[in-house]
Parts: C-alpha cells; structure tokens; sequence
C-alpha cells in the first residue's frame, strides 16, 4: 500500500512542486495522474516511488515512512517498483538486451535465469528481435517498450509510469497502454501519470487531478 | 552461488573489463605507478643489503690494537697477556706484520702496488674480539692505548656505527619518500576513478534509481582501484628486477676486483607478496575515496 499524509515537495531554489498532498493507492489499483505540465505530477510519481523524499510530511510504502529509511534501505525499496520514465532513461552505451538486465544485476539475480528474464520482457514488449541493438537504432516507440521491458522485468509490485505515452503515435500509444492494462489485470499496481486524452479513455482506474502542486480531485483524497 | 559472492564476481569481471576497454590509459596509468613505487623499493633493497653489512660488524665488535714498529718482543708479550686478562676481551688473535702484508695484497688486489715498496709498512697487531656493547670497546680502547709498545688503538666497529647512523637517516628518507608516492597512488587512483564516474554517470544515476546501493555503485571502482594498484605493483617489482640484474653484472666485477660479496639482491617472496597487497589496497582506497566523494556530491543535491 502506498499513502502520502499531507506531503509537500519544494526543490531547491524554493519551488514548491506540492503541496500538501494526502493519498492512499492500495494494491493491486490503477490509478491515473492527471493534470497539466508543471502541475505536480512527476514529483508525485518520484515521490511514490521513492526516488525523491518529501519535505513535509510523510510517504509510507507498504509500511515504511520514507523519510526515516537510510540510504541503503532506500535503494532497496526501490527495488520493488518498475518505473518507465518520461525520457527512458535507457544507456546509451549498451544495447537493448544489456539495458533490460541492469535491473537483474543490482538485484543480484543468477546470470543464467536473468538472461532468461531479459529475453522474456522483450519479448513481451515485441523485442526479443532487436535485443542487441542499441538504443539510438530504435524508434520512439520502441525506446518507450525497452523502457517498460527493463521495468517490468525484475517482477516488481508497483509500476510507476510518467507520460507513458508522450510523443508516441496513436498506433504506438494504444500497444503501450494495451500493455500496462495487462499488467494491471495481473495484480500489478499502477500509477500512470498522463494528460493524453486517450490513455484517460483507454485506460479504467481511479483518477487523482494536481494543479499547481495540489490535490483537486477529491476521490482518493486521505480517508 | 550466493547473492554476495555473485555481486563481487560481477564487480570483478565489470572492473577487468573497464580495464581492458581502455588499454592504453590503463597502461599509462599501472607504468606512471610502477615506475612511481619501483624508486622506494629499489632504494629499499639497497638498504637492506647495506644493513645487512653494518650489522655483521656491529653485532661481533671487535678492536685491534697496533704495536710500535720499535715494540721489543717482551711488551708484545705483556700486551697480549694483558689482553687475554682483560674482562671485555673474549677473543685475542695476533697478526703479526708479515701475514698482513700478505693477506693485504691477497685481499686487495694491491700486489702491485705493495710489490713496489722496500720495507713492510704495517705494525703488528692484536685483533681482539670484544664482549659487551660500546661501554666495553671503549674501556678496552682506552685501557690498551696506554700500555707500553702500543701505538695505536683502533674500535673496528666505529664506522660500522657511523654507517648504521647514516643509514638510520636513509630509513627515514625511504620512509618519507614511500608514504609521499603510496599518496600519490592514491591521488592518480582517486582522478582514475573521478573521471571513470564522469563518463558512467548515467549509468550511476539511471541505476540509483531504480534500486541501485551504494555498494553496488561503489564495488567495480574499487576493484579497478585495486587492480590497477596491483598491476602498478607488478610493474615496480619487475622495474626493480631489471636494476637487480643490471647492476649485479656490474658488482660481480666489483667484488671479483676487491674479492667483497656486496649484491643488490632480489626481493624475499613475503615482501613482494607484502608490497603487492598494500598497493592494491592503496588503489582501493583511492578508488573509495573517489567513489564516497561523488556519492557524497550527489546526496547534497
């Protein structure tokens, strides 16, 4: 279960990105992040996926209050989540089977069934055929697929997904949204940050709307 | 295999990898190192080789006393009585001129030069083995520079002191110059690495993210910092190999002319083996240090 108690984010430089949000997502739920750009929604993603802490108040993940965790049980919770990030975030240097594994190696995984759980997600995004090419030979679709073949791979709890559609095609768009659909009917949590009109269509879960760093949507307001 | 050994497996296998991907930096790198470490352990050996000498005349103390070209055959017999019932003599041995004369130009190579002489220039003389430290050689020199038909008192062992004294002082020098070039493999470790972590920085921050520990950031540095440090190693003791085997053809000549047994002798197995683990622990420092100082960087942002 993640929860955030009236949490706030302000960067350095005073920016306050949210403000006093208050949010409990269970497991196994699909929730969508709306809102417009500069409206909150990748700090509220980072800061459920533990990659960013609060500046006040509280972000609690399946029992542990970020703010409280060291550096090293930090890095382990985030172990639990598959995050497809809004620039891919892929290595450039390596190609898109080695992109897949990186994953595996920080979790420790045997080599020989890593490789098989590599080849396994690329397949499932459509592609095991291109496993060594590099990143800069693929589209912008399929750079979005390796990104979600590396977060899906290590089978994590949560998936945490910011713009996942952005700067796709419709056709392209539709297969990624069709896939996150997937791995929400297997149990997966979601959280897909989005202000395409057709992922909100496609796509049924609850909806949590930011503006300008706050909550305004009051469904899954703290109860 | 477990989970521990399989990181530190891969971190090996990462770091050698790095290394072999940048030969000639690498190569520039572990040589910089060698040739940095083989001065302190070329000057080390001639130390321990120079001990060893000093030592073998300071640990057997001995003082020859010389007679008066003009001592009667009875002074000399009082001497040596008197040398025999001294309580810091424990050995007396008499050299009488003529066998110095000889075992001079046997010795020496000085034949020729001893053959052209009229007369026998050296004085007979006792050549005392002492008991007791320097207290006993002094009493002994002072008492036998005062007895009739003695010219001349010597203590064999007072250069043998001065040697040792000034090799004190080379102790210290090898000491200060090996601690100033170990920190300097722990400063071209450190900037290895620094712009290793610059080049893989990505890398680092796209792997923090999703799960990476410092730890696993941290390990394929330090086993580069390590493997270089001993790579740099490796190259020192060869380095020191080379100046071993060069300059042993030169004190062959040496000791055939003057019939010494000076070497410049190789390393015992346990101090290469000694050396070599602490420059590749020295790498591994750098390495952290470099690695603890980005993590450090990137916590405060």
């Amino acid at each position: 279960m993640l929860n955030l108690s009236h949490a706030s984010k302000r960067y350095p430089g005073g920016i306050e990105a949210l403000h006093d949000v208050s949010l409990t997502i269970e497991r196994g739920q699909l929730v969508l992040v709306e809102g417009d750009s500069g409206a909150g929604k990748s700090t509220l993603l980072k800061l459920l996926s533990a990659i960013e802490l609060p500046s006040a108040g509280a972000v609690v993940i399946d029992g542990q209050n970020t703010r409280a965790l060291g550096t090293r049980a930090l890095a382990l919770l985030r172990r639990q989540f598959g995050v497809i990030f809004q620039d891919h975030k892929l290595l450039f240097d390596r190609n898109a089977f080695e992109n897949v594994m990186l994953p595996l190696d920080i979790g420790g995984f045997e080599r020989r069934e890593a490789q098989r759980r590599a080849r396994a997600a690329l397949d499932k995004v459509g592609l095991l055929h291109k496993e060594k090419a590099l990143p800069v030979a693929l589209s912008g679709g399929e750079q979005q697929r390796l990104c979600i073949a590396r977060a899906i791979v290590h089978r994590p709890s949560v998936i945490v997904a910011d713009e996942p559609t952005g700067n796709l095609d419709q056709t392209q768009a539709e297969r990624v949204l069709d896939m996150l659909d997937s791995f929400n009917a297997l149990g997966v949590t979601m959280v897909i940050s989005t202000h395409d009109r057709m992922a909100r269509e496609r796509l049924d879960g609850q909806r949590v709307c930011l503006q300008s760093g706050a909550l305004i949507e009051p469904a899954l307001a703290a109860r | 295999m477990n989970g521990w050994l399989l990181a530190h497996a891969r971190a090996i296998d990462d770091a050698w990898r790095r290394l072999r991907a940048q030969p000639l930096s690498a190569a520039l790198s572990v040589l910089v190192i060698g040739i940095a470490l083989s001065l302190p352990l070329a000057l080390s050996q001639v130390l321990a080789q120079a001990q060893g000498f000093a030592a073998r005349f300071t640990s057997n103390p001995q003082v020859s006393v010389f007679l008066a070209p003009t001592a009667q055959p009875g002074q000399r017999q009082a001497v040596e009585e008197k040398l025999l019932a001294h309580a810091a003599a424990k050995r007396v041995h008499f050299i009488g001129r003529d066998a110095a004369l000889q075992d001079l130009s046997r010795s020496a190579g000085l034949r020729d030069v001893l053959e052209v002489l009229e007369t026998n220039p050296l004085p007979d003389a006792f050549v005392v083995d002492v008991a007791g430290g320097a207290k006993a050689v002094e009493q002994l020199r002072r008492d036998a520079a005062g007895w009739p038909g003695v010219e001349h008192v010597q203590s064999d062992t007072q250069w043998a002191q001065r040697l040792e004294a000034l090799l004190g002082v080379m102790r210290t020098v090898v000491l200060v110059v090996a601690t100033m070039l170990a920190s300097g493999l722990v400063a071209i470790t450190f900037n290895t690495i620094r712009l290793q972590i610059l080049g893989r920085r990505a890398e680092i921050e796209v792997a923090q993210l999703i799960g990476a520990t410092d730890g696993f950031v941290r390990r394929p540095f330090l086993y580069f910092g390590l493997l270089q440090g001993l790579l740099g190693a490796i190259v020192a003791w060869a380095l020191v190999a080379v100046m071993a085997t060069a300059i042993g053809q030169e004190l062959a000549i040496l000791n055939r002319l003057y019939g010494s047994a000076i070497r410049f002798g190789l390393p015992s197995a346990g101090m290469v083996l000694g050396v070599s683990t602490l420059c590749a622990l020295l790498g591994a420092l750098g390495a952290a240090l470099s690695v603890q100082d980005y993590l450090r960087r990137g916590r405060a942002k």
